[in-house]
């Protein structure tokens, strides 16, 4: 079967002054701008005695926060509590701060791997970066049943746009750790079998491969861009 | 949890006012120059993120629908968000706006709303039932002072920048058009009030154009006057300890006043740019950029945006894009001076002074004392650290 394209990736790096880390990331027409403080002073309340404590804030362009937002920021947050050394800081904080910019469709991926990068500009120990991959299973229009040569009758797409989104039975987004690729956390709506599940899994994982090395390219550059 | 503001120490805070007393900057511009302005112009319609140095802001227009109220019921309504989000300063607290974001709306809200730039009327859709209200989004990205004057150029461009959708209107019933069905149409503005902060230092005698943070934390007190491009002051604001007299309040009227100007023409310029790169069915991201001070800084400035387009990495074949940035690492720029194959440095220095300062320096701790009986304890770290000077001289 093949692959769909991922759609282009961009990573701007230290954008904010204000922040320990940021980066403005984009994932086709979907751009996020992510903040990173850490470790930081925590409230007394709040402190964990064993480990450092982390928050996600998720930004909508238009309104307050609502649900939705809610949502996602318990599904980052689960991803950066996992991957974030928090045992090394005993009561403190990590603070990220997830800002919508626009938003075209695999907006959680776009996020987390915006996320990802921001953690790693604010120079955060981590245990792996994680990398998210965001997939949508579609039932093929009519006309392409006609010269279908396989026996699928769904298209797996990559990063799909708003539209595509929609219209897809079941979305799908997967985050890998980047040194073993092991899946770290599944975010899934629709139905699908388990054998599609799989397919995606499998190729999300190869997908996945690509993406950290467009993050080592991206973290050479900037450093070859701070040296020369 | 906000992070706490850092302190200004006295050093900092006597260069900066003596600095400004000398007619100079410490970022190197002149006392009524303002930063760059970049402004941004997204896929979405009346979105827009500007710069103004390290300060960004982005603002979103939206719309609603809803019944107008019953003192004005010919008018639709406008209101402005200003979200102070921690990104922009880890003081900041996501919930509530703070002082300074209440201020910032305030006088946004004098200035756009007030000055009756935005034609209300035309937002009416049946007189006393319907009409629409315009949803200004002010999101501060980062804090380097004078938010107010990035807010309103932001707000002004995507004002500008907006489309609202389509409607028809039959007997009772309203019809919304989607953007595909038919072309949205644009807000009517009437004019276009910039805001121009001026900073006041030295018993309100020095005037300082578009203060940083650090600026805004020494200043004395300072002056936003709000003008369009007729001269016509739509607002205006002191606040601190400053008096500050006719003959100064004229002068930064008429400061204020070219600022807006050449604001407002490069707004437009951006906008109808941006049509045209719409029409031409580009996608990307568009940038302007209005710099004032050197060509030599505007040079820079594209650099930086150069290097955007550089990380534009294909997906589909990272493979030759690492071989080209090897490559590209291979070469050292001819200004480097070259140690041996992994060190290099800038410059070649000078030579070394320090075997001589060192030597001489170990020789004066070198002469022993004798060792005290009495106290045994110190005796032996003493006679530790001995050991350990002597092998280095040695």
């Amino acid at each position: 079967m093949l692959l769909s394209t991922l759609s282009e990736m961009k990573c701007k790096q230290n954008v904010l002054k204000s922040t320990d880390g940021s980066v403005e990331f984009s994932q086709g027409d979907t751009v996020v701008l992510v903040g990173a403080y850490g470790p930081a002073d925590c409230k007394e309340s709040k402190q964990d005695v064993k480990e450092a404590i982390v928050e996600v804030n998720f930004r909508p362009k238009i309104g307050i926060p609502g649900i939705a937002e809610k949502y996602l920021e318990q599904f980052v947050k689960g991803v950066c509590e996992s991957c974030i050394q928090r045992s090394l800081h005993p009561r403190t904080t990590f603070s990220i701060i997830v800002q919508v910019i626009q938003d075209r469709g695999s907006l959680l991926s776009c996020a987390i791997n915006g996320t990802s990068m921001a953690l790693q500009d604010a120079g955060i120990s981590m245990k792996f970066m994680p990398v998210a991959v965001t997939v949508a299973l579609k039932h093929k229009e009519e006309v392409s049943m006609e010269t279908d040569c396989g026996t699928e009758d769904y298209d797996v797409i990559f990063s799909p746009s708003l539209e595509e989104e929609e219209k897809a039975f079941a979305n799908l987004t997967l985050v890998f750790d980047s040194v073993k690729s092991e899946l770290v956390s599944t975010y899934a709506s629709g139905p699908m079998t388990s054998f599609q599940y799989q397919q995606c899994l499998m190729s999300a994982k190869n997908v996945s491969k690509s993406i950290v090395q467009f993050f080592r390219d991206s973290v050479s550059k900037k450093l070859a861009a701070d040296v020369l | 949890m906000p992070l706490r503001e850092p302190t200004l120490s006295n050093l900092e805070n006597n260069f900066i006012v003596n600095a400004v007393c000398d007619n100079r900057r410490y970022d190197g511009r002149r006392i009524t120059d303002a930063r760059d302005t970049q402004i941004t112009l997204g896929l979405d319609y009346g979105c827009c993120t500007v710069s103004l140095g390290e300060t960004k802001v982005m603002a979103q227009v939206a719309v609603e629908m809803e019944r107008p109220k019953e003192s004005r019921p010919s008018e639709g309504s406008l209101h402005i968000h200003v979200e102070m989000s921690t990104l922009a300063s880890g003081n900041f607290d996501a919930s509530k706006p703070g002082e300074l974001g209440i201020e910032i709306q305030r006088i946004l809200e004098r200035s756009i709303i007030l000055s009756r730039c935005l034609d209300l009327e035309e937002l009416c859709i049946r007189v006393g039932e319907r009409s629409w209200a315009v949803h200004l989004y002010i999101h501060v990205l980062c804090y380097d002072g004078n938010i107010l004057d990035c807010a309103s150029i932001a707000a002004i461009t995507s004002l500008k920048h907006f489309r609202r959708p389509d409607i028809t209107v039959e007997g009772k019933t309203v019809l919304v058009h989607s953007i595909e069905e038919r072309n949205p149409l644009p807000l009517t503005m009437h004019h276009m009030p910039f805001c121009t902060t001026m900073a006041f230092f030295k018993d309100s005698k020095q005037l300082l154009v578009d203060p940083t943070r650090i600026e805004e934390k020494v200043m004395d007190g300072k002056l936003i006057i709000s003008i369009n491009n007729h001269k016509e002051v739509c607002c205006m604001q002191i606040c601190g300890q400053v008096h500050i007299s006719k003959p100064q309040i004229l002068h930064s009227t008429d400061v204020a006043y070219l600022k807006s100007k050449e604001l407002s023409e490069f707004v437009k310029n951006v906008l109808t740019d941006d049509l045209k790169y719409k029409q031409n069915g580009e996608k990307e991201q568009q940038v302007s950029l209005l710099c004032k001070r050197n060509l030599h800084v505007k040079e820079n400035l594209m650099c930086n945006q150069h290097k955007k387009e550089n990380l534009l990495v294909e997906i589909v074949n990272p493979i030759t894009t690492t071989e080209n940035f090897a490559s590209e690492l291979k070469k050292a720029p001819e200004w480097l001076t070259k140690h041996d194959s992994k060190t290099v440095s800038v410059g070649e220095g000078l030579i070394n002074s320090w075997g001589k300062v060192g030597s001489s320096f170990f020789k004066s701790i070198k002469k022993p004392e004798l060792p005290n009986l009495e106290s045994n304890s110190e005796d032996e770290n003493d006679s530790d650290e001995e050991i350990i000077t002597l092998n280095q001289t040695s």
